[in-house]
């Protein structure tokens, strides 16, 4: 009986140093990866992709789940329920930040720890190839001479996109109302009524044009970024074309977690991310959809997100679009 | 076009591009039996194994997942009155009352073979018209959308038997549900009494609720009672027989089916019900549609078939992708490097053709499986019914929270499953609720979008010829029955009287 | 159906139920019963949608904005759903009123909708193998199956089910 405690005990206390010792490499199980968007889109793919190369890295499983729902209402209950162990992580793109300025009121950047940003990309101004407007000039021109004759396409008021277009209507001193900025409920359907010629403009990602800018269905008039894109070598930038709009302004997409992570387990992260973006495969991909990369680990992150949440407030107040 | 079709049969010959075409038949058979796993969520699931694999090989395979699970949803539709995807909600209407009759088999042998009859005429039209179809998917604009959701619903009329105030308060109730959550415009949180509803009322689950839950809670009135006696299925050349009298009926609802599917967002469920209304308008016995008509489950089948090659059209030609599975195929695409669009039959003629060619090929072996199948799945029907009305209700339950990955997504579906029981005590049925919740946003935010384009101009709607046309026919579409509806009840004035929502 | 065989009863009587092959329990309801309490909750959800969509705020100036689709729509419910209450009411006053809407062996429907509310609620406490154990038993048992045998096959085999495609091959997370 004595023995059989004593050898009890031992057990115990071999199990309790073994999952102390676990502790201390983290991760020692799966980490679930929760998405806000549903299955098949790129910022999904890019996710999968990235879980597959950190699988290697960790050598834990990372099951990726997709809560879509209410611009990330769903996906951001969960993370914000989760323990902050690192066994929980999620991802982040700029629309959260307008999303915790509008509808998601009940979140701000402090809700959340920032890991790690992946890649940037640059917003863009595109029209069918038969469209009057070959420039910037000859928008701003159109929307001067005959206010809401020009018809933008873009995702929902209030988005990334949105203000990206506000920032470049102000650079132009164009007052921004002169154009109708028809919310769409993806970038891509409104790619797609530019291309049928239901709206005139689009605000747009090169990944979404490129290739009906080389089948010369669509034409790029400006770029919203220092330099050219590589893949549209003919397109002329913002400044190129005399409007000085913020470039840092750009379409994110990142990790996040639970409030409150370890330090340790967030640098661990951020280094196999960090890691992950740099093998052949994920570069190759990055490459191939279009996107920059742009890494920040968890303190520039936080910063980062805290300077675009403070722009995004600004242009929410000038927008009247705060409730 | 010919050099197309030898690249494409050229990455047919491995091995590998077989076995991946037989592996996603038989992954989309079982998926899109499965209520709750649709043929988006089953082929975002092989993703991760595609990474690997040769571009052609996951691409064919994903085809057949596609293929194969728009076909299998008809199975539960048919035996348990459970669709198994979305639009074999329609097809679910006449084949269980089919089932219920003991005509199990002749149900499920009809769905399979129109499936496949849909499936290969749409993709030879698809074949050939790809390139102007395009032009087509992208003359909808807003106020198109509209008027074609405004189309749709006024084919509330077939779905609402006799009663015509029963439709439309389901009809109603249906559409209020959509306006539940960010409104489209504005990003407004609209009725939205818990979290879960900020992106709308979870659709699969409502499905779910309406149709199988709400039969489960009516097959307990039934449990006591022994099975129904099944019919003898014919052997498979009978089986193939069985086809003769629907030929003009499977190649209208083909045709229905593919123009449908070309129009990114429009999708399979509007293509049935098109289908189903047009087949009714045309039959000889109207009247025994909804209660078991052959010709209704026929129809329903081959255009939602039909319409998976259609959305291939904008989505190979444009990059569009019309709906979760299309996008799906995007997405799996761009892990390889290829990009569908403008230049992806310059660029990478396989692709275009190697998914032809495993349309084609992946079809017989599907009619196959289907029919070997159709033996097998009728024999469930002969399980004692406490069985099946528990194992159903397991399955839905269980479904429902694949989907959401969300206990919340059981809550909605146990509710609607209790309200779809109350409903159908009151002869108001699930078909019109599931008909505004599939068209309900559609309507309500390219409405606004328009007028948002137009400054406000009503007359856009009228100005543009689609959504003239559209509205026009919807107009027609709605009056024509409400017409002959008070015709008729004038006729037998006093019966009709006595109770008008007798046969709803 | 085996309506034939039932002994329709009125609306006050529901007796325990023995357990034996048909006929059974049902009450029966005459129709413009259950078209007035359905009208009446239908009306009642078209009154809250009604509600609360005045109290949402409207960005669109003179539009259409977020408030007036629901509105509109609300308020066609609203003349719907009365439209079958009246409907019910004028053929009780005019004495048309015949059919009824029956509901045969209530007592099972309504503890298979309770088992269907607890559903949920045991899957958030007890997570789901527990939780679509105990319901599945209960059920099978409601359902008339009452071989021991039969009810452990089937609920131990739709748990391995459960295990084996959507846990271990569809990676689903089962709470």
């Amino acid at each position: 009986m004595l023995l059989r405690f004593i050898s009890t005990a031992a057990l115990t206390v071999a199990l309790i140093a073994n999952s102390a010792a676990a502790r201390a490499e983290y991760p020692e199980r799966p980490i679930s990866y929760i998405l806000h968007v549903s299955p098949g889109g790129a910022t999904d793919i890019m996710a999968r992709k990235l879980a597959t190369v950190l699988e290697k890295t960790l050598g834990v499983p990372l099951p990726v789940e997709n809560k879509a729902g209410g611009r990330g209402a769903a996906q951001l209950a969960d993370l914000k329920k989760a323990k902050p162990d690192g066994y929980t992580i999620g991802a982040v793109t700029s629309t959260h930040i307008g999303a915790f300025n509008q509808t998601l009121k009940q979140y701000d950047v402090d809700s959340f720890d920032w890991i790690a940003r992946l890649v940037n990309e640059p917003y863009l101004v595109v029209v069918r190839n038969d469209s009057k407007l070959k420039t910037m000039k000859d928008l701003v021109d159109a929307a001067n001479a005959k206010p809401g004759s020009v018809v933008m396409a873009g995702f929902v008021r209030g988005s990334g996109g949105h203000f990206a277009w506000e920032i470049m209507a102000k650079a132009a001193n164009l007052e921004s109302n002169k154009v109708r900025w028809v919310p769409f409920d993806s970038v891509g359907d409104a790619v797609t009524s530019v291309l049928g010629g239901h709206a005139e403009v689009a605000i747009a990602y090169v990944d979404l044009v490129k290739n009906h800018v080389a089948a010369g269905n669509m034409r790029v008039i400006g770029v919203m970024a220092d330099e050219r894109v590589p893949q549209l070598p003919d397109a002329p930038t913002l400044a190129e074309q005399g409007y000085k709009a913020d470039t840092s302004w750009q379409q994110m997409r990142g990790v996040i977690g639970p409030k409150g992570m370890p330090d340790s387990v967030k640098a661990k992260l951020a280094d196999a991310i960090k890691q992950a973006l740099e093998t052949p495969d994920m570069k190759a991909y990055i490459n191939e959809s279009s996107l920059v990369p742009a890494f920040l680990g968890p303190k520039e992150f936080a910063e980062y997100a805290k300077q675009q949440d403070v722009l995004t407030k600004q242009w929410m107040q000038s927008l009247s679009l705060e409730r | 076009m010919l050099e197309g079709f030898t690249a494409g049969l050229a990455a047919f010959s491995s091995w590998q591009v077989i076995a991946g075409l037989f592996a996603g038949v038989v992954v989309g058979y079982l998926v899109g039996a499965l209520p709750g796993l649709s043929a988006g969520v089953g082929m975002a699931l092989l993703i991760p194994f595609t990474f690997g694999l040769d571009p052609v090989v996951s691409v064919v395979m994903l085809i057949a997942v596609y293929m194969a699970s728009e076909y299998s949803g008809a199975i539960p539709a048919i035996l348990v009155n459970t669709p198994g995807e979305p639009s074999a909600a329609i097809t679910a209407l006449d084949g269980y009352p089919m089932r219920k009759r003991g005509e199990a088999g002749h149900a499920l042998t009809l769905s399979i073979l129109g499936s496949a009859f849909g499936s290969v005429l749409s993709t030879i039209l698809l074949i050939f018209s790809v390139s102007w179809m395009t032009k087509f998917a992208l003359a909808f604009g807003p106020a198109e959308y509209f008027a074609l959701a405004v189309l749709g619903l006024s084919l509330i009329s077939t779905l609402s038997g006799s009663s015509i105030i029963r439709g439309f308060v389901a009809l109603l109730f249906g559409l209020l549900l959509t306006t539940i959550g960010t409104d489209p415009v504005d990003g407004l949180p609209r009725f939205v009494f818990d979290d879960g509803f900020l992106s709308g009322v979870p659709f699969v689950s409502a499905l779910i609720g309406l149709f199988a839950l709400s039969e489960v809670l009516r097959m307990l009135e039934t449990t006591d009672e022994p099975t129904t006696p099944m019919r003898d299925i014919p052997g498979v050349n009978g089986q193939l027989g069985l086809m003769k009298p629907h030929m003009g009926n499977m190649v209208r609802s083909t045709f229905i089916g593919y123009i449908v599917g070309v129009i990114p967002g429009a999708g399979a469920t509007i293509a049935s019900i098109v289908a189903y209304t047009v087949q009714k308008r045309l039959s000889k016995d109207p009247d025994s549609f909804g209660s078991g008509n052959p010709e209704g489950v026929v129809a329903a089948e081959t255009s939602n078939n039909a319409c998976m090659p259609g959305a291939l059209a904008p989505m190979l030609a444009l990059g569009i992708p019309g709906k979760a599975s299309t996008a799906v195929l995007i997405g799996a695409l761009a892990i390889h490097g290829v990009a569908p669009g403008p230049l992806i039959f310059t660029q990478h003629p396989e692709i275009p053709y190697s998914i032809y060619i495993s349309l084609l090929v992946g079809m017989p072996f599907m009619v196959l499986l289907g029919l070997y199948g159709t033996r097998l799945w009728v024999r469930l029907t002969q399980i004692p019914r406490g069985v099946i009305a528990a194992i159903v209700c397991a399955v839905c339950l269980l479904g429902t929270f694949s989907e959401s990955k969300d206990i919340f997504s059981i809550w909605v579906a146990v509710g609607f499953g209790i309200i779809g029981y109350g409903l159908s005590k009151v002869h108001i049925e699930p078909a019109p609720i599931i008909l505004a919740l599939v068209l309900g946003y559609m309507m309500e935010s390219n409405f606004r979008r328009a007028l948002v384009m137009s400054g406000d101009e009503m007359t856009v709607f009228v100005s543009h010829p689609i959504s003239a046309i559209c509205l026009a026919i919807s107009l027609i579409v709605f009056v024509l029955p409400l017409i002959q509806t008070v015709r008729r009840r004038r006729r037998t004035a006093v019966k009709a009287a006595a109770y008008p929502g007798k046969a709803a | 159906m085996v309506r034939d065989k039932a002994i329709p009863m009125n609306l006050a009587d529901h007796v325990m139920h023995e357990d034996s092959l048909p006929p059974a329990k049902e009450i029966t309801i005459r129709s413009e019963l259950g078209d007035i309490v359905a009208g009446l909750g239908l009306a009642g959800i078209a009154a809250w949608f009604m509600v609360e969509a005045i109290r949402l705020p409207d960005y669109s100036g003179t539009a259409i904005g977020a408030a007036d689709f629901p509105k509109g729509l609300a308020f066609l419910l609203l003349l719907g759903a009365l439209g079958l209450v009246g409907g019910a009411v004028l053929r009780l006053a005019t004495g048309h009123a015949g059919e009824s809407s029956t509901i045969r062996r209530p007592l099972h429907v309504l503890i298979g909708a309770l088992l269907l509310i607890a559903f949920p609620l045991m899957m958030s406490y007890a997570g789901y193998y527990i939780a679509m154990g105990i319901f599945l038993t209960a059920f099978l048992y409601l359902a008339d199956i009452n071989r021991p045998l039969l009810v452990g096959g089937c609920v131990a085999g739709f748990l391995l089910f459960t295990k084996i495609i959507f846990e271990m091959i569809l990676q689903t997370p089962l709470p």
